[in-house]
């Protein structure tokens, strides 16, 4: 598929649509830890299959042999905004996680119980403002689930993102840290998503530009 | 009143339309558009210039808007700020608050709420 290309202010306000859809996932995970979360602008950028896996382990908040646990979600809404989610999380917010949610001693299958929720939450509102930012219409998820767990991040990118194992030829590919101010807790949400995207995602900034600049 | 008007913000586009609604609020009270891309541009602007009124978003390259607001207040320098921005996470708008700004407005810009936000600060 041929994929749409953005001009300097297209990719421009892309990148706020993404900012936007940041704000809203990080507010949502503040009043649930009741922390704050120092953000960052996030990495948004149009990358070709065969360098995904290299963008994500260059780019990611973790070093490439960091033990993390990781979920994805795959989404799309009625415009064919399609794509998946996944969220990583490091071994010290995997084993601080029971002391930031306040819940006591846990054990390993409710870690992964509490990663999962925060992974749906975080996605889902991340997707849902752009979606609604854009389309005005909701996401559709399907149920998340666990890729890997205590794994090096780079095999979990080999495993998710290699070249064999993606279907488009070029991803929008976003990269989102949550890092809180005054807790052990990071992540980082990657969203992947496809050419179809690409270009509807386009079609739609192009419209609001030329109404309102 | 001739009001000089500074816009720090990351984003051209967003510059483009903050610049667009306030040249359709304030017409001919303004002076002049004073642009920045990050808080450093912005605190070196604000070390040469007096602004009026200055729409600051938070979320930056270089230095954020909380750590410009901290810059601006250890300098002793002041204007009326709006911040603009996507960071909309409860605690936000006290810290900026406490840190001089005036207004708070969460991205996208709503007219309305510029409005509101202007007339408050006796700007409109």
């Amino acid at each position: 598929m041929i994929v749409s290309h953005y001009s300097e202010d297209e990719y421009d306000y892309l990148k706020e649509i993404f900012n936007i859809a940041m704000g809203k996932a990080a507010s949502d995970l503040a009043v649930l830890l009741k922390s704050f979360v120092d953000l960052k602008v996030p990495d948004i950028e149009i990358v070709a299959a065969e360098n995904v896996v290299d963008k994500i382990l260059k780019g990611s908040v973790f070093k490439e042999t960091e033990i993390i646990t990781a979920f994805k979600q795959s989404f799309h809404n009625s415009a064919s905004l399609n794509g998946v989610a996944v969220v990583i999380f490091d071994n010290k917010t995997k084993q601080s996680l029971s002391d930031i949610l306040g819940i006591g001693d846990t054990d390993s299958l409710e870690e992964i119980d509490s990663m999962l929720e925060l992974s749906n939450m975080l996605i889902g509102a991340c997707m849902n403002s752009v979606s609604k930012q854009l389309f005005t219409d909701e996401m559709t998820f399907y149920p998340p689930s666990m890729i890997c767990e205590r794994q090096e991040l780079q095999k979990m990118a080999y495993d998710v993102f290699q070249r064999s194992k993606l279907e488009w030829e070029y991803t929008l590919l976003a990269k989102i840290t949550f890092k809180l101010k005054d807790k052990k807790f990071l992540c980082d949400l990657i969203i992947s998503m496809s050419e179809e995207a690409i270009n509807n995602l386009h079609e739609s900034i192009s419209k609001i530009l030329s109404e309102n600049i | 009143m001739d009001c000089s008007i500074l816009l720090v913000d990351d984003s051209k586009v967003t510059r483009k339309i903050i610049k667009k609604i306030l040249n359709e609020l304030l017409k001919e009270k303004i002076s002049s558009f004073t642009e920045a891309g990050n808080g450093v541009e912005a605190l070196n602007l604000c070390r040469q210039n007096n602004f009026d009124l200055m729409f600051l978003d938070l979320t930056m390259p270089e230095m954020t808007g909380y750590e410009f607001l901290e810059a601006l207040m250890e300098e002793g320098i002041k204007s009326n700020i709006i911040v603009l921005s996507a960071d909309i996470q409860p605690e936000a708008e006290s810290r900026v608050k406490k840190l001089g700004a005036r207004e708070f407005l969460q991205k996208p810009i709503d007219k309305k709420e510029a409005i509101n936000a202007l007339k408050r600060m006796s700007i409109l």
